[in-house]
């Protein structure tokens, strides 16, 4: 289940990618930016600002799950006759599936730009482990025609995944959201021994970790000064990602509330901030 | 980079971004009175008198910033008129300040000045004396919009790539002896004599018309010298030299061609109001000076940046007037001085050198609309190059544009240039068009072809349904066409039949032009013109072309998408039917809208069958155009290009099979459609790419716009020339970028006074955003913006 494949992605890993974005995930961290990323399941967002009230999704919608702009998730099973009928592309479907040999087909259309650009095919999410099996089937098939794989993971999968993951996959880009266990338990609902465990297993890869800069949660000098130092210990390089709240408009697409949605994107200065602290530990990139 | 002026370039720029451009009447004045006593001469002869005494007696300024001197008309932003090509000012003179886009001051003294010359020029002016040849058929398709001559029915052919190498070699002094000694040899004894002696006085009469006219710099310089401080008085006295040598004798140092140029550069629009004058290669021409000063000391590299800034200003300073109808093809006074630099030499090298770079500086440093610098990118071109031209587009003005040796140089070849000419003298002439440094005549721009409405006259049996009149006869029926290919098949023979009514206009507006307009100065200037004794408009030049651009690619390829799908095999509709739900707007047919949005893959995804469609659309249009030679002994040349004439071309066009409403705007050039790029970036360039641009001698144009954020940082630089190297490797021909927000042009639009400097690529040129009209703004915040860094 996939829920978006963006091209030209230059942000994510070497040269130009394709990054395919997998549905699902087992966190659900708060200030997530891709609310419907989430779920595994398809499911369907409505913007508001786009839609011209012209009721053609509550005439033709055959479970009568939507009034009032409002899509009753009970009755709704995510038909999408709705999102086709919508003039305006107010309503949108998140989720469709491929299968390997589709999505490969689709990964190879920016074949040109990975080999003049050393870039290749980026997964993310979600969480890309979270369809594991899926993920390894699509990544050794690209690696058969020679595609340069990144992964964009949150870290959580067991031993023995790491090491099918570390024989099909060239780059790792991993999060690692708090150093202290007892606050990345309270707030995210599980330990961080297993992720910090994989980034030990992976640190002989080309991996690098990543902390997504959460005011309030993790921005504190101790954390990032201890993750800077784990960075050294293990010999990788350290990134920085300033949390933004761009997500708004579609936890509001959802009809989710969002606990971050008056919490200001970091600005480039508050981020250089921060990455100043981490290099007096370790080598750090924005 | 170093992105400061100093500080006379400061005040220059300055002075330009807060000047209101102007509308001069000098320079009509001049030469209505000699054209009024001089009745009984030849038009060469008149031709070349006017031009002399237009540069004895203008106007003419040195201001406290100059290092280089030269205006074209009295006022530091100020636009000549030629009412020899077309006397529509006349009617516009109370409009220009109330005009929406492109707006100008005019004065009541100007005003009436104007009004006084206008009679003498009816009825005897290029637009007039064409329009009176033309058939019927001819003037109704083009009152259809089925085509524009907008340009050349109302302005000089311009588009000259100016002979800048011979002149910085022999100044006009080689090139006066050469017509002297040719014009020893004629005689009236010999029936070329009759045209050939007026031709060489001519001639001759204008290369020391140009003595004089930089005697009068060096005059006027001499003079102000006696007021100066110490260290303008230097500087003053320099400017004297230099104008008491050049461009008569040819220069020897950096300073002396810088100027050498610029009068090159203005003189053809002070002669003629033709836009599109360009500098072509100056990296090249300009090298050996810059690197023999630089050698013996005469100059620094700063002093050398601080000249070159102050020839883009002098260039950002001419400007020209449009009138009111192609002012909206032609948004923002688009002036399309081309520069182009990078490219290869005769033997095929890469020949970048350190003035390419230099140059590319220059273009963020001025950071104006003009002017407009292009980059010739080939496998030999160094990294570094392309990396500082990503940078500089990051800047956000729309420039360089890139373009393709390894396209241009076959297309060039194709179109009987030779191999070692077309590698060394190919730049860009006005906005994306091919041409050869000072051996060419091309009036590039002969008007735009309206696909889009080709195809609403086919739906409609021959008539045009916006003016219900029948403009095309004898074809097959619509209700007889019972497959696709007989489909595609039609759409081709409407094209191939009014297609030809723009060869009949621009055959018979260039002939006006020749007999009308002569260009003596561009005559002496141009390659083969003195050998031959020809004038460059009547076959004089080497190489002789007219270019016919299309417009709407990918309006009449989704349209053909769509018909073929849901009339031929999916039987939704029929032809008749769908043209009915056209006829509506698609107003009660919803649910074929809808079809035809969702279901059509669409050019611009890289979709084979799309792509198969827009490049067999294109190879047609080009076989139709190619297929006419012009009355110089040229080629008609096809293009791909619309500058902002997508918006009025779509007008005039009712609702599309591609879905897209009617008087909407068509796609712009070789754009996919607004919103049609669904997969991203990447594969539209592909879609593009795709086509045959080989073929497109005239030059096509693709315009992608990326979100400032897409192109941060070293890998967003990296990225976008990688970026660039893999479209042209893919076979596109150019593409260019706008590095602005939509939530920037939006905010310009509500507070255009603090946007005074917001320069925006509009298609093959860049314009000050606030000089744009509304509909064009809004055409501009349109085009899918490319942000992928989320």
């Amino acid at each position: 289940m996939i829920y978006s494949i963006q091209r030209y992605c230059i942000h994510d890993g070497n040269g130009i990618r394709t990054t395919v974005f997998f549905k699902g995930c087992q966190l659900h961290c708060p200030w997530c930016a891709n609310p419907e990323s989430q779920e595994p399941s398809v499911q369907i967002g409505y913007l508001e600002h786009k839609c011209s009230d012209c009721g053609k999704c509550e005439q033709i919608c055959p479970k009568h799950a939507i009034q009032n702009h409002r899509i009753d998730h009970q009755l709704c099973d995510c038909c999408g006759r709705c999102v086709y009928y919508c003039p305006q592309e107010a309503l949108q479907i998140y989720g469709e599936e491929y299968s390997v040999e589709q999505l490969v087909q689709e990964l190879l259309r920016d074949r040109i730009f990975y080999e003049q650009s050393g870039g290749g095919v980026t997964f993310s999410g979600g969480e890309a482990t979270f369809q594991a099996e899926y993920l390894l089937k699509t990544a050794s098939a690209l690696q058969e025609k020679g595609i340069h794989t990144a992964l964009e993971s949150n870290g959580l999968f067991s031993s023995q995944m790491c090491n099918r993951l570390s024989q099909t996959i060239d780059q790792f880009l991993i999060d690692l959201k708090h150093m202290d266990d007892s606050h990345h338990k309270k707030i995210l609902g599980v330990s961080n021994q297993m992720i910090l465990q994989n980034l030990h297993a992976l640190s002989d890869k080309d991996l690098t970790i990543r902390l997504p800069v959460i005011p309030g949660f993790n921005d504190n000098e101790a954390n990032l000064r201890q993750t800077a130092r784990f960075a050294r210990h293990l010999n990788v390089p350290l990134q920085l990602l300033g949390f933004h709240n761009m997500g708004t408009s579609k936890y509001h697409a959802l009809g989710l509330s969002y606990d971050y949605e008056s919490i200001p994107s970091m600005s480039i200065s508050q981020l250089e901030e921060k990455k100043e602290i981490c290099r007096q530990e370790w080598k750090c990139i924005l | 980079m170093n992105l400061q002026l100093t500080e006379r370039n400061q005040m220059f720029r300055n002075a330009l971004i807060n000047t209101v451009p102007i509308i001069s009447a000098e320079r009509a004045q001049i030469v209505t009175k000699i054209y009024q006593e001089n009745e009984q001469l030849s038009p060469i002869t008149k031709a070349a008198l006017g031009l002399k005494a237009v540069l004895e007696q203008m106007t003419i300024e040195i201001q406290d910033w100059d290092l280089i001197v030269g205006n074209q008309a009295d006022g530091l932003r100020a636009s000549t008129i030629n009412p020899a090509v077309n006397t529509w000012i006349v009617d516009e003179l109370d409009k220009f300040e109330l005009r929406d886009g492109s707006r100008f001051h005019i004065s009541e003294e100007t005003k009436e000045s104007i009004r006084k010359i206008i009679p003498y020029w009816k009825n005897k002016n290029v637009y007039e004396k064409t329009m009176a040849l033309l058939p019927e058929d001819t003037t109704n398709a083009m009152d259809s919009l089925v085509f524009t001559c907008g340009y050349t029915l109302s302005k000089g052919c311009g588009h000259w790539l100016v002979n800048m190498e011979r002149v910085l070699k022999e100044g006009f002094a080689g090139i006066e002896a050469q017509a002297r000694s040719l014009r020893d040899t004629c005689d009236l004894s010999d029936p070329d004599g009759i045209d050939k002696i007026p031709f060489y006085d001519a001639v001759i009469m204008v290369c020391q018309a140009v003595r004089d006219f930089a005697l009068r710099y060096r005059a006027l310089a001499l003079e102000k010298a006696q007021s100066a401080d110490e260290q303008r008085k230097k500087e003053l006295l320099a400017i004297a030299e230099i104008c008491d040598k050049i461009p008569y004798q040819a220069p020897s140092t950096y300073h002396e061609a810088i100027q050498t140029v610029f009068f090159l550069q203005l003189i053809p629009q002070i002669e003629s109001d033709g836009t599109g004058i360009s500098a072509g290669r100056l990296d090249m021409f300009l090298y050996p000076f810059y690197k023999r000063d630089i050698e013996d000391g005469r100059i620094t590299r700063s002093q050398a940046e601080e000249l070159t800034d102050q020839l883009w200003l002098k260039i950002a300073s001419v400007i020209q007037v449009w009138n009111e109808e192609d002012s909206k093809s032609f948004g923002g006074h688009p002036i399309s001085q081309a520069i182009t630099l990078g490219g290869m030499d005769e033997q095929g090298n890469d020949n970048t050198n350190e003035l390419s770079y230099l140059m590319l500086e220059t273009t963020a440093r001025v950071h104006m609309a003009q002017p407009s610098v292009c980059c010739r990118i080939n496998r030999g071109t160094p990294d570094d190059f392309l990396s500082l031209c990503s940078e500089v587009i990051r800047e956000g003005l729309g420039m360089p544009a890139m373009y393709n040796d390894e396209i241009a140089i076959p297309s060039l070849v194709s179109h009987g240039i030779p191999l070692d000419l077309a590698r060394k003298y190919y730049a860009v002439i006005g906005c994306v068009e091919m041409g050869i440094q000072g051996k060419l005549c091309a009036f590039a721009n002969s008007g735009y072809f309206n696909l889009a409405k080709t195809l609403e006259i086919m739906l409609h049996n021959g008539i045009d349904p916006a003016t219900h009149k029948k403009l095309v006869t004898g074809t097959r029926r619509l209700e007889d066409i019972t497959d696709f290919q007989s489909f595609t098949e039609l759409y081709y023979d409407y094209m191939e039949r009014l297609l030809k009514h723009q060869v009949r206009v621009t055959n018979a507006v260039d002939t006006m032009h020749a007999r009308l307009v002569p260009l003596p100065f561009m005559s002496a200037i141009t390659d083969g013109c003195i050998d031959s004794g020809k004038e460059v408009q009547s076959g004089g030049a080497l190489y002789n072309y007219d270019g016919i651009q299309g417009v709407g690619l990918a309006d009449v390829t989704d349209s053909f998408l769509s018909v073929k799908k849901l009339v031929f095999e999916e039987h939704f509709c029929t032809l008749p039917e769908f043209v009915t739900a056209l006829d509506a707007d698609y107003k009660g047919y919803d649910e074929l809208w809808i079809r035809v949005r969702k279901e059509i893959v669409r050019y611009g995804n890289h979709s084979a069958e799309a792509d198969r469609l827009a490049r067999e659309l294109v190879r047609r249009f080009c076989d139709t155009v190619s297929g006419y030679q012009n009355l110089r002994g040229g080629y008609f040349i096809p293009g791909m290009y619309s500058n902002s004439a997508n918006v009025p071309l779509g007008a005039v066009v009712g609702a599309l099979p591609n879905g897209r409403h009617a008087y909407a705007p068509i796609a712009e050039a070789c754009s996919p459609s607004h919103g049609s790029e669904k997969s991203g970036p990447t594969q539209a360039a592909l879609s593009v790419a795709s086509l045959d641009h080989v073929l497109m001698t005239n030059g096509s144009q693709y315009n992608q716009k990326y979100h400032p954020a897409a192109l941060q940082g070293e890998k967003g630089i990296r990225s976008l020339s990688q970026l660039i190297r893999t479209f042209f490797l893919s076979g596109g021909y150019h593409i260019q970028f706008n590095v602005v927000s939509s939530e920037t042009l939006r905010d310009a639009q509500k507070h255009p006074e603090q946007y005074r400097d917001l320069v925006v690529r509009v298609a093959g040129y860049t314009a000050f955003f606030t000089d744009l009209n509304k509909e064009i703004q809004n055409d501009i915040i349109d085009r899918t913006e490319m942000d992928f860094s989320a």
